[in-house]
């Protein structure tokens, strides 16, 4: 495949071209009410071509991949109708594999491996009460052969793994969910799934009503992350900020979060969700400092945004074969001075609430912060003790009142989709019961 | 084509197959976004993607694959997978309730072929929507527009002898306006969509579009945090609409009713007020949830879920239809052929009742009008929901006064629907809408009459 676009660029030469191409396979199982209902396996592939005309960049697809010189030709089409400056592509860097993110198990699994994987699950959750059942349970296991190759001599191929898993359990009329992502199998914790699920289901039977007040809330990090998915992952993205739909344009500097509060992306992590050894347009990943000690420090770039602010990109462009490249965060790491083990964190709340699911996150708007969200899961801790599930409650605030708000984090970090940080306790906020 | 699906049909069911069905779809795509003026995406492209379901004994085997030639593999992936839970798992067989055998060709209902519009033109309306969006104030500071089209050729064909071609057009239009005025920033959008070719657009004008888009941008900025706690709460058609669609819509879902859901072996009861009155009806023409025949091949009809406050029907595919012993309703759909059809809605709505809009408000000593929906969500299983809306008015004294915006509401299914007193006499389906359920965007349309709803829990900032 690569020859023949080499070939593509050669025939082309002075038109700037840059072809991804992907290729993936997956599967998934899902379990409904104890047993497999259905299995799916999906192949697909296809190839992106972008072309820069007269300064322009025009996109085109097609999920042939050997129509590789009709999409030059769209592109070529498309860059004439397109404004977008562009003037070249990166030029092709030395690369340097990042581990724990492919694993050639996952690549080969068969379905029967994914079917093993949910009885057992199942069958963890009965070992810890038998009345519980499984309303839903998705396994999904899938891996992605990728190439980038552009007329400035980058020519790169990676290779991703992942395995994911989310089950929600029933227990009388009460239901607890939990989910979990890991590149390789090694990674992947099936314990923490039936422990968690188990957990918030049998101790969610008998809510009460709250009453409305400011308090500590612990957020999950399942729950920051649909948070900041709506709210602050669109602040800190270069191409948001550079056309005005971002409150963090002009902050750089400034203090936005509680001090001993680090936001860091970095596509580098060994083993992370999101990590790779180059991002869609063929920049090396790289870490980025979000915010410091609560000061802004910047926001990620892609190749055409950087070059908007003559900057450098941060590697941040993401996106498959159909589209233009996009900003994105990569893992985003959330660190604080200090963590306390969770037990402890518990034990040293008077009046507050714990929070493991909430509706609504994707309502958050985005450019003001504010939100309002329902809590589906969330427990009343009084006097240092975990001592009800909530009914009807609702939390409201301001992600980035937020950010100023930690009070301590918890020793349980994991990751959540980009995030990866613990349970967080956030002082003074409104719940609404 | 059809002979390779034909073939690859044949083959599962010589294998021992009790049913099987393949669905594709071949499309060109058009995708143009403008930035503050400049066109920032000019994207073309074509995809093609086939997928076969395939049923043995008790158990679904599903593949997919954008490679045509190499169906028959992917044919007998489903079969081998659907084979081995069955071989490990021993499920009851699944009933498929009987579906009628259609050979037909639904024939495009639009008058301007998407394809004989140039792209200058589909550009222009891009530029026009700007000039409006951008003349509405100086205050607007920020303007996206995306205009995406595609048109496509679709086959369903089944074991039982059914083959369905069709050639929809779609077009998505949307302004995103922002308003600044200091260090406040506010959004918001209009949309123009169709499932019926790109007649809709070019007669709407795309500047009104964007100068509503500004508008309500601009209105925001004036806008307070609305208030907290427990109050009546009169909604705007449109939100009302997501009101059904999240708190009885979703619950009613016959997948969710099999398992374990609010309203599972409630049939029959009477579970609201004698005003409730909620409809899905795919068969509606022109509406954003509208089609001929779901994606396994049933004809579209209109499902009366409540009447009377009564639980008279759940939605159905074949499958929840067979275990539950009725027909099904035709709402069995998939994002495109890459993903497994599940039970979804079309158009949902509540049925209009009697009063008029003024006397529902003036009937209100606290509450909180909502307009201009965000987004919904619920938990079937437990109960809970909640939806959020853009702005709103406090009703204080029978009287609407201060405009708040990003108002959010939550609730519990059985509660609500015993709270609903007050239905308008007039009603509107018209929302352009998506609706997210395991990992599947599928198009629908929600609406009702303006209602008004007793003690929901308002989850302010203020």
């Amino acid at each position: 495949m690569i020859e023949v676009i080499e070939k593509t660029i050669r025939k082309y030469k002075g038109v700037p071209l840059e072809f991804f191409g992907s290729s993936n396979k997956s599967m998934s199982i899902e379990m409904k009410m104890d047993k497999i209902s259905s299995s799916e396996m999906s192949v697909s592939k296809g190839i992106g071509v972008k072309a820069i005309v007269g300064g322009r960049a025009g996109f085109s697809y097609n999920s042939d991949i050997y129509s590789v010189e009709d999409a030059v030709k769209s592109a070529m089409i498309n860059a004439k109708h397109s404004e977008l400056k562009q003037d070249s592509f990166p030029i092709a860097q030395k690369m340097k594999d990042i581990e724990g993110i492919y694993d050639y198990r996952i690549r080969s699994m068969n379905p029967e491996e994914l079917v093993s994987l949910s009885v057992k699950l199942r069958d963890k959750l009965k070992e810890r009460n038998n009345s519980l059942k499984v309303n839903d349970s998705v396994f999904e296991a899938g891996s992605s052969d990728d190439f980038l190759v552009n007329s400035n001599g980058v020519s790169y191929t990676s290779k991703y793994t992942g395995i994911s898993g989310m089950v929600e359990a029933v227990y009388k009329n009460s239901s607890g969910g939990a989910s979990m992502g890991a590149p390789t199998i090694k990674g992947f914790n099936i314990d923490y799934l039936s422990e968690k699920a188990a957990r918030l289901a049998v101790s969610g039977v008998g809510r009460k009503k709250i009453r409305s007040g400011k308090q500590m809330v612990l957020i999950d990090s399942d729950v920051l992350e649909s948070l900041f998915e709506s709210t602050l992952y669109p602040s800190i993205n270069a191409d948001m900020v550079q056309k005005g739909q971002s409150t963090l344009k002009g902050k750089i500097g400034q203090q936005i979060g509680s001090s001993g509060f680090d936001i860091i992306d970095s596509g580098r992590i060994e083993s992370g969700l999101c990590s790779s050894a180059f991002d869609r347009d063929g920049t090396k990943s790289q870490e980025t400092s979000i915010m410091s000690s609560g000061i802004l420090k910047g926001f990620i770039y892609d190749y055409v945004t950087a070059m908007c602010d003559g900057k450098k990109s941060t590697g941040n462009a993401s996106g498959g074969f159909g589209s233009m490249a996009s900003i994105s965060p990569t893992n985003v790491l959330l660190k604080y001075s200090e963590l306390m083990k969770f037990d402890n964190m518990i034990s040293g709340i008077k009046d507050g609430i714990i929070i493991y699911e909430v509706l609504g996150a994707h309502t958050a708007n985005h450019i003001t912060g504010d939100f309002s969200l329902s809590i589906n899961k969330g427990f009343k801790i009084i006097d240092g003790e975990v001592a009800y599930p909530v009914k009807n409650a609702m939390f409201a605030g301001n992600v980035f009142e937020l950010l100023k708000s930690v009070s301590c984090f918890g020793d349980d970090v994991r990751q959540s989709g980009h995030l990866i940080a613990p349970t967080i306790a956030f002082s003074g906020q409104k719940i609404v019961g | 084509m059809d002979m390779q699906i034909k073939r690859a049909l044949e083959a599962v069911m010589t294998k021992g197959a009790k049913y099987a069905d393949i669905r594709s779809s071949d499309s060109s795509n058009t995708t143009i976004t403008q930035k503050n003026g400049k066109i920032e995406d000019m994207t073309t492209g074509n995809s093609f993607a086939v997928g076969i379901r395939v049923l043995y004994k008790g158990s679904w085997g599903f593949a997919s694959t954008n490679d045509m030639s190499s169906l028959l593999g992917v044919a007998d992936t489903a079969f081998r997978i659907a084979k081995s839970i069955q071989a490990a798992n021993n499920n009851k067989d699944i009933v498929l309730a009987d579906a009628k055998t259609v050979d037909m060709t639904i024939e495009p209902n639009y008058k301007t072929n998407i394809q004989d519009v140039s792209i200058d033109e589909r550009v222009g309306f891009i530029r026009d929507g700007y000039k409006g969006a951008t003349g509405a104030s100086p205050e607007i500071k920020s303007v996206q527009i995306s205009y995406s089209d595609s048109y496509a050729k679709k086959i369903f064909a089944n074991t039982e002898g059914s083959y369905i071609t069709s050639s929809p057009q779609y077009f998505r239009y949307y302004v995103f306006s922002n308003a600044r005025r200091g260090n406040r920033i506010e959004q918001s959008y209009d949309r123009c969509a169709s499932f019926s070719g790109i007649d809709e657009l070019m007669q709407k004008d795309p500047a009104k579009i964007a100068v509503s888009s500004s508008n309500k941008a601009l209105m925001l900025l004036d806008a307070e945090l609305p208030p907290s706690g427990m109050m009546s709460a009169i909604l705007h058609p449109e939100v009302g609409g997501v009101f059904v669609h999240e708190a009885v819509g979703h619950a009613s879902e016959g997948d969710h009713a099999q398992r374990e859901s609010i309203f599972t072996s409630k049939l029959g009861e009477k579970l609201g007020s004698e005003k409730l009155n909620i409809v899905d009806d795919s068969t509606f023409f022109g509406k954003h949830g509208s089609y001929k025949y779901d994606d396994e091949g049933v004809r579209s009809k209109k499902t009366q879920i409540f009447k009377n406050g009564v639980l008279e029907s759940y939605l159905h595919s074949r499958e929840t239809a067979g275990f539950m012993g009725v027909a099904s309703t035709g709402n069995c759909r998939a994002q495109s052929p890459e993903f497994m059809p599940i039970v979804r809605m079309s158009n949902t709505y509540f049925d209009k009742g009697d009063m008029e809009q003024d006397e529902m408000i003036e009937g209100v000593k606290k509450g909180i009008y909502m307009a201009g929906f965000k987004g919904g969500q619920v938990d079937t299983t437990g109960g809970t929901f909640t939806f959020a809306v853009e702005h709103g008015y406090l009703i204080e004294n029978g009287k609407k006064t201060k405009l708040v915006k990003d108002c959010a509401m939550s609730s519990h299914i059985l509660d609500v629907l015993k709270n609903i007193d007050g239905v308008g006499n007039k009603l509107y389906v018209d929302s352009l809408g998506y609706c997210g359920k395991d990992g599947q965007m599928v198009a629908v349309c929600d609406g009702g009459p303006y209602l008004r709803v007793n003690n929901i829990l308002v989850g302010g900032q203020k």
